[in-house]
């Protein structure tokens, strides 16, 4: 090892290195890196800046399916954003998901866009979502309408059946109760499928349901202010004198239940021409969105002329009302113009006569008075006083209430209004509310005295008679009585000759000739 | 050797870095160049702090976005799915591999950093003049300079799924803007710690001659 010293002497008997100046660039350019790092970083966050777009809140019954940072929110399965975070909310009633929308999804923020989780679904009408099994569920959602913008919605329990862009109009139908049907139950119209029920609820006092349908393009223009809508649900059997009749709308519509629509029926002009179903079609005007329908239970029922005027009467009976139900017809001459309400009973406190107050709806339009001279229908009262007049002329004439039996299995009745010229004069009274129309007893009261009467005159005369007719029979049909002996002597001849009948037929099949030539001796044989 | 340290700088020595050979010359001179081999002499790397500010900077720049953006975009028949470095550790932890969460933590996460945090102070305490501990100071470097290549795994891993997992609509793996940025942290911090002298953090040691014990292997060859 050299020492220290040697080693310095060492150091100037080194070479010289070569001087050759080059170019010092790097020092100047290696700035270039953090300004294009800058640059890159700056245009990155630019670029996620203006892709993000608005933050929503959405709420949801339920977390399922919910997964924070990967749950995507798409429209027609475009994603428009994707859930940051799933909280419950403060009341802990509710899951709150808070969705970072896209920039191109800004305008989702309105007030009717509606929100819901797709997962597989299996209805009566279709399955839905089987994606949904591979992928997991994500958010749908359905672009409002409305201008009034909105980040805060709740999401909508189960998926609309369609979403708004879908060509078509929506009504409303009113019916008294639900039936069969659900979101999605088909809307026919000629057995054709062209809409359904989209949404249903109660009406605010809770007396009917609103059922909202979506009638689709092109075929919501035959949808008119007077088109009738009935349920057209499971199969309606109906016996008539034509025979039995089966009318159902389709397999779907039996298991699913059903609506079906139509134009009213043909109809009459002022002269009772017809009117051309064209003509009909264009003299009415297509309904417009939202219209209020009522929703038939039957086809038969809608296909009536609608009862515009409806006027209610009391009628107080004083036998039995017994098989009178509410919503039994009130008849006149087999035409039905009118029903039972309410049945009632009322006892006089004094005299304890008891009446049977029966309140009735009657339709007086389907009457359809007519006056005689020139076949023009006859104009409806045009006040209150001309109304009574007209009734107190027809109780006159002998119009009273009368209760039948519709049915004699099962007692079912029914009110009639006929005239009975010989009855008592009846003036009615106006300031009544309803107003009382005059009773007589039924026909099956009559029918039931006269079945007393013939019960007790069973009881008192023929029946003396027939016991005594019975014992002479019983005299007569005892095993020693002449006729019984006789009877048996006959039954035994009568044995006898059927069975020489029986040989002489044997003869004769065996040897036909006999007839002519007479039975062979026994020799011969 | 005890006492004050000769530098090959203060001794106006000068070693090629590519054959050995050494020269006489003044650290005033510029340009010189081996009079064997060619290659460019330096008494000290050039422009070493200059240098490695420029990529550090440019690293912290690039290390936002790397953790901001998604690293792999997998799409699959469920849609799409964009992961940040982030998210797959709290993925890996939740589901339960805490040992891989870790690992893909400290590889990505932790090392980058602290790299960065590191050269910061290096660079910093040079500037300054510090003579605290530089041999502490040293084996930092050293560190940072082993463990540097091992953060490339984030990186190495999305371009392995990109080239490997392609089946069409069914599933497929595409590597996300955040990859390209990290990767690009995890070079720029190596070129960086690489144009890093070392030897300037003796320097403010050497010119006090506070510290009698400096090893004489860490002197400018």
């Amino acid at each position: 090892m050299p020492s220290d010293a040697n080693r310095e002497e060492d150091f100037t008997k080194l070479p010289q290195p070569i001087t050759k100046l080059a170019r010092n660039w790097s020092s100047r350019f290696i700035w270039i890196i953090p300004i294009l790092a800058l640059v890159v970083g700056i245009g990155l966050g630019v670029k996620v800046f203006l892709e993000r777009g608005p933050t929503i809140t959405v709420s949801f019954k339920s977390g399922e399916g919910l997964e924070a940072g990967k749950t995507q929110v798409k429209y027609k399965d475009v994603i428009i954003g994707v859930v940051k975070t799933v909280d419950l909310s403060e009341d802990h009633k509710e899951v709150v998901a808070t969705i970072q929308m896209d920039r191109k999804a800004e305008d989702f923020l309105r007030e009717d866009t509606h929100f819901w989780i797709v997962k597989p679904r299996i209805t009566a009408s279709g399955v839905s979502g089987l994606g949904t099994l591979f992928g997991g569920s994500y958010i749908a959602a359905d672009l409002g309408l409305s201008k009034e913008s909105q980040d805060t919605f709740v999401a909508l329990e189960v998926p609309p059946i369609l979403t708004r862009d879908v060509p078509g109009r929506k009504f409303k139908l009113h019916a008294p109760n639900l039936g069969s049907h659900d979101i999605g139950t088909p809307v026919y119209f000629r057995r054709l499928m062209v809409g359904e029920v989209v949404a249903y609820d109660l009406d605010k006092d809770g007396k009917g349901v609103s059922i909202d349908v979506f009638v689709h393009a092109p075929y919501d223009k035959y949808v008119r202010s007077n088109t009738r809508f009935w349920n057209a649900s499971g199969i309606d059997v109906s016996v008539g004198a034509a025979g039995v009749s089966v009318q159902t709308e389709s397999l779907i519509s039996v298991l699913a239940g059903g609506i079906a629509f139509e134009g009213p029926p043909p109809s009459f002009d002022a002269n009772e021409n017809p009117v051309d179903p064209i003509d009909q079609i264009a003299a009415t005007e297509e309904a417009g969105s939202d219209t209020v329908f009522k929703l038939f239970s039957t086809r038969e029922l809608a296909m009536k002329e609608p009862d515009d005027r409806v006027e209610r009467y009391v009628i107080n009976f004083k036998q039995s009302v017994r098989g009178l139900t509410v919503g039994a017809p009130v008849d006149f001459r087999g035409v039905t113009i009118g029903e039972v309400l309410s049945i009632g009973a009322l006892v006089d406190p004094k005299d304890f006569t008891i009446v049977q107050p029966v309140v009735i709806n009657l339709y007086p339009d389907r009457l359809r008075l007519k006056s005689m001279a020139n076949g023009k229908p006859y104009p409806a009262p045009k006040n209150e006083q001309d109304r009574f007049q007209r009734y107190q002329r027809m109780v006159d004439r002998g119009m009273r209430a009368q209760l039948r039996t519709g049915n004699l299995l099962t007692g079912q009745q029914y009110v009639a209004l006929d005239f009975f010229p010989d009855t008592p004069k009846f003036t009615l009274n106006p300031k009544e509310k309803p107003m009382q129309l005059p009773s007589i007893p039924g026909s099956f009261d009559d029918m039931e005295k006269s079945v007393a009467g013939i019960v007790k005159k069973l009881d008192t005369q023929t029946l003396p008679d027939l016991n005594k007719t019975l014992k002479s029979a019983d005299a007569l049909l005892s095993s020693d009585s002449p006729l019984q002996m006789d009877l048996r002597d006959t039954l035994r001849e009568l044995t006898k000759a059927a069975s020489s009948l029986k040989k002489l037929a044997d003869t004769l099949d065996q040897q036909p000739q006999s007839i002519i030539f007479g039975k062979p001796s026994e020799e011969s044989k | 050797m005890t006492g004050h340290a000769i530098t090959g700088m203060a001794a106006h020595v000068v070693g090629c870095e590519g054959c050995g050979l050494t020269h006489q010359a003044s650290p005033q001179q510029h340009g010189l160049r081996c009079r064997r081999c060619g290659l460019p002499l330096h008494f000290r790397k050039p422009d070493s702090l200059n240098r490695t500010w420029a990529l550090l900077i440019a690293s912290y720049i690039l290390i936002i976005p790397a953790n901001l953006l998604p690293v792999m975009k997998s799409s699959s028949l469920s849609g799409t799915e964009d992961d940040t470095i982030m998210g797959g550790v709290v993925y890996l932890w939740e589901s339960g591999s805490e040992v891989l969460g870790a690992i893909l933590f400290i590889a990505s996460i932790v090392i980058p950093l602290s790299k960065l945090f590191a050269l910061t102070y290096l660079l910093v305490s040079v500037r300054r003049r510090s003579t605290w501990n530089p041999k502490k100071r040293t084996q930092i470097y050293r560190v940072l300079e082993a463990v540097g290549r091992w953060s490339m795994i984030d990186v190495y891993v999305a371009s392995m799924l990109t080239a490997l997992v392609q089946f069409g609509n069914l599933m497929s793996i595409n590597v996300g803007a955040g990859a390209i940025a990290f990767g690009a942290v995890v070079v720029l911090t190596m070129i960086a710690a690489e144009c890093f002298d070392p030897r300037l953090i003796w320097e403010a040691t050497d010119q006090t001659q506070a510290t009698p014990d400096s090893p004489k292997e860490n002197h400018a060859v």
